[in-house]
């Protein structure tokens, strides 16, 4: 049974990585203009669509690939945050959203190649800060774990014009989607980001390594457009902030959420 | 949120230390000590400051954050006007320099007779006075995980803040919070930019000053800890230099505000270089500050009762 669940598991494994692969081909070959500058991220990206489920992220479709112990769990955040035992401080406080979720934010964001050695992403939703030194190995498990971050600790280098950040020393404060899909301490992951479409477009690719929840690695991806002259608003929990409701999916989330309010 | 006196805890540096960090609060702390003694004085004498090979100076602090020295506004030398000070038979002691004034705490109780108050503004902070004396602690922005305003993230920078310099825009990332503030460069303001908390920033480079020009400003925060009151009016230039080769950072802050108070004036800090970079930097306010500690009648923290999306 257990080999059985294994194969089935590379075998899954095997499908999503042919996925990316044929994904990255197709979009490295589609545009037809100027080649994206290698090596330079920056700028002002902004998802044009939302979901609050990673399911519709994932890269070769099907489930999450939840195991026992995630299915479980999961169970309980839902029902948490349904009777309101569980809060979701993301979007009761605006805590920081942590991977992936924050990936999916409907709000633009900011990749600025400073300060020196260094690669920061800047959010505006939530006025999350991702500091991503370059050039080093991301810390040990050990010294991950003294300190966790809500959004992990980051370390990144570049191969050819792909920016790869590995992540890891998260707090389990955070969920992994909108829904409640859980992560725990040990979540690792590595985003492999870099500009499509002659740089009209961002790519985060992320790869989601955590056994205490998934049966194997998973990855979800996430597009971004250019937005280069936009300016970062502020963002205060419980004020008003800047009109969304043009990113598709928005609506019905809201909508979903004004069912379920208050905010818990 | 309205800025009106509200019930807050003692002071804003404490509050937004998560518990498991309080290395740093102390680390800040004892190198604030150690520079007071000179801090205020006068002006640092000035030695090369490290430059980008853009030729700018490079506030960028390698792989280190600045952090406050204090605070507290000094008196520029040979200004004719002020900041706020300590009201003299109310001296503040506070953690910084504890051991100077009898290792008691003592709250800031701000001099109301300083004459570049307007007579509303003063009245105000005679009220917040009274109910600090009486036992209450007041609101203050920062402490209670909203933006600090400007110039008052000048002052409450107690964990490091990180300069983040391109060609079109200074991004200042601080820590504490977290809290962002973008400066464009070598542009002018918008007209009438909408009031937010800090404001729309413009900045360009004088030489080996980073000068940022700032308006746009909602009149919920203060301009200072002893909660010196503003309006919607207030125009602030900040001026912001290293200092002894680059290992501390002045900054001045002119402030204007027709609203609020009766003339021009200008004020002084300084920041202390703290080892942590970037990306091993991270404290969310909100962390822990949610709570109502010691049934303290506190002011809320920011929140939804709907989730935004």
């Amino acid at each position: 049974m257990k080999d059985a669940l294994s194969r089935k598991a590379r075998l899954s494994t095997a499908i999503a990585v042919a996925a990316v692969a044929v994904l990255s081909w197709l979009y490295a070959a589609a545009p037809a203009g100027a080649a994206a500058p290698a090596s330079d991220l920056s700028g002002m990206w902004w998802a044009n669509s939302y979901s609050p489920s990673m399911k519709t992220y994932l890269v070769g479709g099907g489930d999450i690939p939840l195991n026992d112990a995630g299915k479980k769990k999961y169970a309980e955040i839902q029902a948490g945050l349904k009777d309101g035992s569980i809060t979701d401080r993301s979007r009761k406080y605006c805590t920081p959203d942590g991977l992936p979720r924050s990936l999916a934010t409907p709000y633009p964001f900011q990749i600025i190649d400073a300060p020196p050695g260094h690669i920061s992403w800047v959010y505006e939703q939530n006025r999350m800060i991702r500091g991503i030194a370059m050039d080093k190995p991301l810390d040990s498990d050990e010294k991950l774990s003294v300190i966790p971050f809500w959004n992990g600790h980051s370390a990144g280098h570049w191969e050819g014009d792909t920016l790869v950040i590995e992540s890891g020393g998260f707090n389990e404060s955070t969920f992994a989607d909108a829904t409640g899909l859980p992560h725990s301490d040990q979540l690792k992951t590595t985003e492999r980001v870099r500009k499509i479409n002659g740089g009209k477009q961002l790519e985060d690719i992320i790869t989601i390594h955590d056994p205490v929840y998934y049966a194997r690695d998973w990855q979800a991806r996430f597009v971004y457009d250019n937005h280069d002259g936009l300016r970062m608003m502020d963002y205060i929990c419980g004020e008003p902030h800047r009109d969304i409701s043009h990113i598709k999916g928005i609506n019905e989330a809201r909508a979903a959420n004004a069912a379920r309010a208050p905010a818990r | 949120m309205q800025r009106a006196l509200q019930p807050v805890r003692e002071s804003a540096m404490a509050e937004c230390f998560p518990f498991r960090r309080n290395w740093l609060a102390a680390s800040v702390a004892a190198g604030a000590l150690g520079f007071s003694a000179v801090a205020g004085l006068a002006l640092a004498a000035d030695e090369p400051a490290p430059r980008l090979p853009s030729g700018v100076p490079d506030f960028s602090s390698n792989n280190m954050g600045w952090a406050s020295d204090g605070i507290e506004f000094f008196p520029v030398p040979g200004e004719k006007f002020v900041p706020i000070t300590s009201d003299p038979a109310h001296p503040y002691c506070g953690n910084r320099i504890l051991p100077k004034c009898g290792n008691q705490n003592l709250p800031p109780i701000g001099d109301t007779a300083n004459p570049i108050l307007q007579p509303w503004a003063a009245a105000e902070m005679k009220r917040t006075n009274a109910a600090i004396l009486g036992g209450k602690e007041a609101f203050e922005a920062m402490g209670r995980c909203w933006p600090g305003g400007v110039p008052g993230m000048m002052l409450f920078t107690a964990e490091p803040a990180y300069f983040l310099q391109t060609p079109k825009e200074v991004t200042i990332l601080y820590s504490r919070g977290p809290n962002i503030r973008h400066v464009y460069m070598n542009v002018p303001h918008s007209k009438n930019p909408a009031p937010s908390w800090l404001g729309e920033s413009v900045g360009h480079y004088e030489g080996d000053e980073l000068v940022i020009d700032t308006i746009g400003l909602n009149d919920k925060t203060f301009i200072d800890f002893y909660h010196t009151p503003h309006t919607t009016q207030l125009h602030v230039v900040e001026r912001y230099k290293l200092i002894n080769g680059g290992k501390r950072m002045q900054g001045i802050a002119t402030i204007e505000d027709p609203g609020a108070f009766t003339t021009k004036w200008s004020a002084l800090h300084y920041y202390i270089k703290h080892d942590l970079p970037i990306a091993d930097s991270e404290s969310i306010c909100a962390e822990n500050n949610d709570a109502n500690y010691f049934n303290a009648d506190q002011a809320p923290i920011p929140q939804t009762k709907t989730p935004d999306f």
